[in-house]
């Protein structure tokens, strides 16, 4: 029961701070009513008095029905009610007590005041019409002997006195009334502005973050595609799906600059378009873009004379395009089209702006690509047909060198019936010539690849025992016919390397065939040891040397081809020969020299791993 | 020593050095030699021996090198012969190749009539030989 009436006289909740604070007011008054009311029954009860005790009855029930109404949302009868009921019990005592002439204006001005405060602006003018009627009542009851207030009856003088000053201290509330609720209402009406402002700035920060954020996606990762079409593809796609618009394309600009091509679209739901090329002077929305470089903007495509229908895009009812720069070039144009007219605007224009020159950086992007790709092919192929032509080069002249070779080796042999010795001799001149012919082709070939990019090594398990010393014993055979010593000092613990066994071989034999060649007679030392994971070989001779103008051409192939050195040493590649796969192999091959004194030439060559003479191997293959 | 031997080569200058080599100069006298690479297996297997050691040629037609190598290896009786590729295609890239593809050595041209019957005697022995002259 009392959780019931607590309930039911529970302060609702209100959004509204001025329905709150009206509330607030009648409820405070209605309080104040009530609790005053209590001690005044108690007070007439006690005097007996029955119409005073009566009075403060009704104005109690008064205030408990205006609590219950305010609660329940009822506002206008508590309003009235309330100055009503005073001004009743103000009348009644005016009629009761001293009559007109003795009424002092307050208790009727407060009910006025009283009224204009719970009712607002119709409630001065209304209440001193009341009031008005009142006195004139009370005059009238007393002219008639209705009310006999015990005293002479009032003046019709009175009456109009009143009246006036009723009137016009009700006009003069009523102008401040007025003149509070039109400042009220403009303080409210700006406050509205600013906030439906700040709603509107919230709205488009929200957009316009929206649309960055949606712009900053779209392009995530664009750079990283290189193929084109697979780039604009996906710029279409994604960006028409991250702006759910109807559909997009690009245009790229060709035929220097005189012609649009469409190169990627995407519709929703629908096929993208077939490939079209269009004039940078035709008709339309994308070339108007292309020539002003500036973005077009049409909001509603029926009221655009130059917009370019398209029967397979019925929808169309907004587009906007894109210029899509890159520096002072104009790369193409972006092409965007809503199926809701209106969709477009200048804030959207600055949420794309990034994204086309996103789109601008990743088609440059893909174009240099696609230039270096090409640029890499072609190299690639040239390579193709330079090795294929050595390659088929080496094949044709080994063959008939096979037959040169072995037939005079046959005939001066005498198996092929008997010579004698000069045939023999002359034969055998042959077969050296064909020899040096071989290591002509040979060192062609090998500095042709050097200088083509076309070398390429063969990585074996190398034991530079065998090398140098195949190589000491080759230079025993060579010196047999000179007046030369031949020194060999090889130290047993050359450990084993990973290289090109061959080309190693070759380096070796090329600088003790070089010494033996170089020294008329004297001394030849050939020497090799193992120091901190390298082996060091030197060769030293004491031959004819080579002139200091000279040393920078001994290991230049071109430059010594055209040098009066080349007259004694064959095509005089072999050094740089030499030199190249000694460094390809981490090495350093270097000379002193003194002319008519002699020549050391000294090799080192660190010892490898399988894992680093692989990388060098891969890393030359790389390089073609 | 006197293995049977198989040499397939369409040069006939080639032929006539290998073959002056092998049957002259070194007497290994059962030595077969086929002009060109036509219904080669079926040639092989006509053979009345089997061929021990096998020259191939690279460069050849209707069928090369590889492909008469890959004949061999896919037959039970040629699978474990000595095949050795002599060719003038002895580049770096032709010699990993044919290691590859499961040659068992090779001899470039032009042959060395000095050294070839040592190589040869060699390779007999078992010895795996990547001669480029």
């Amino acid at each position: 029961m009392l959780s019931t009436i607590t309930t039911f006289l529970k302060t609702p909740t209100f959004q509204d701070t001025d329905k709150r604070r009206e509330f607030n007011t009648l409820n405070t008054i209605l309080i104040t009513l009530l609790i005053a009311s209590l001690p005044a029954m108690y007070v007439t009860w006690q005097l007996s008095n029955v119409m005073e005790f009566f009075n403060v009855v009704v104005a109690t029930i008064i205030a408990l029905v205006s609590l219950v109404l305010i609660r329940q949302g009822i506002y206008a009868v508590p309003r009235y009610a309330i100055p009503g009921w005073l001004m009743v019990l103000v009348t009644y005592s005016i009629a009761r007590g001293g009559g007109l002439h003795d009424i002092t204006l307050s208790g009727y001005w407060m009910i006025i005041a009283l009224a204009s405060l719970m009712i607002g602006r119709p409630a001065p003018l209304v209440f001193s019409g009341l009031t008005v009627v009142t006195i004139i009542g009370i005059y009238w009851g007393e002219q008639n002997h209705y009310v006999n207030t015990g005293r002479s009856p009032s003046q019709f003088m009175d009456v109009i006195v009143l009246s006036i000053f009723i009137f016009i201290s009700a006009v003069l509330l009523q102008i401040l009334m007025t003149n509070m609720e039109q400042s009220l209402a403009r303080a409210k009406e700006s406050e509205q502005r600013v906030l439906k402002l700040n709603n509107e700035l919230e709205h488009r920060v929200a957009d316009r973050t929206r649309d960055l954020t949606v712009a900053a996606s779209v392009s995530t990762g664009f750079s990283s595609i290189l193929d084109l079409h697979e780039l604009l593809d996906q710029v279409t796609t994604r960006t028409r799906e991250g702006f759910d618009l109807y559909h997009t394309a690009i245009f790229l600009l060709e035929d220097n600059g005189n012609s649009l091509s469409l190169y990627a679209s995407s519709s929703r739901g629908g096929r993208p378009l077939a490939k079209m090329n269009f004039a940078v002077d035709a008709t339309g929305l994308v070339p108007r873009t292309a020539r002003t470089r500036q973005p077009v903007l049409v909001n509603d495509v029926t009221q655009t004379p130059d917009y370019y229908s398209n029967p397979l895009l019925p929808n169309t009812s907004a587009e906007l395009s894109l210029p899509i720069v890159s520096g002072d070039e104009l790369i193409g144009v972006l092409d965007l089209q809503s199926d809701h007219a209106g969709v477009f605007s200048d804030d959207y224009i600055r949420a794309m702006t990034p994204l086309a020159t996103q789109i601008s950086i990743a088609v440059k992007n893909a174009q240099l690509y696609a230039e270096t790709e090409e640029a890499r092919r072609t190299a690639e192929e040239a390579n193709e047909v330079k090795s294929q032509f050595l390659a088929n080069m080496s094949h044709e002249l080994r063959t008939p060198l096979n037959a040169i070779l072995n037939f005079t080796g046959f005939v001066a042999k005498g198996v092929m019936g008997p010579v004698n010795e000069r045939q023999t001799q002359t034969l055998n001149e042959a077969i050296d010539s064909g020899k040096h012919l071989l290591s002509l082709i040979n060192d062609i070939l090998d500095i042709t690849k050097i200088e083509a990019g076309l070398m390429d090594l063969f990585i074996q398990e190398v034991n530079l025992n065998e090398i140098v010393g195949a190589a000491a014993s080759i230079a025993k055979g060579l010196v047999k016919s000179k007046p030369i010593d031949l020194h060999i000092e090889i130290a047993d613990d050359l450990p084993t390397t990973y290289g090109d066994k061959r080309r190693l071989r070759q380096v070796m034999l090329n600088l003790i065939s070089n010494a033996v060649k170089f020294t008329p007679e004297g001394n030849i030392t050939i020497t090799a040891e193992n120091k901190m994971d390298s082996i060091f070989v030197t060769i030293k001779d004491t031959g004819i040397g080579i002139a200091p103008k000279d040393h920078e051409l001994v290991f230049d192939s071109f430059k010594q081809a055209k040098h009066e050195l080349s007259e004694t040493v064959g095509t005089g590649l072999g050094m740089p020969i030499s030199k190249y796969f000694v460094e390809i192999h981490g090495g350093k091959l270097w000379f002193d020299s003194v002319p008519g004194e002699g020549t050391t030439f000294s090799m080192e060559l660190p010892v490898m791993t399988e894992k680093q003479a692989r990388q060098i191997s891969e890393a030359l293959l790389g390089e073609k | 020593m006197n293995p049977q031997i198989l040499y397939v080569e369409d040069d006939r200058f080639s032929r006539k050095v290998v073959q002056v080599l092998l049957d002259e100069v070194m007497e290994l006298t059962k030595l077969t030699v086929f002009e060109n690479s036509e219904e080669f297996l079926t040639k092989v297997e006509a053979l009345p021996d089997k061929p021990e050691l096998i020259f191939l040629d690279i460069q050849m037609k209707p069928i090369d090198g590889f492909a008469m190598l890959e004949l061999l290896r896919n037959h039970d009786d040629y699978k474990s012969a000595t095949i050795i590729a002599l060719t003038a295609n002895v580049m770096a890239h032709d010699v990993e190749k044919l290691k590859e593809v499961g040659f068992d050595g090779l001899i470039g041209k032009p042959i060395m009539s000095d050294i070839f019957p040592e190589l040869v005697k060699r390779i007999v022995d078992g010895e795996a030989i990547w001669y480029i002259p």
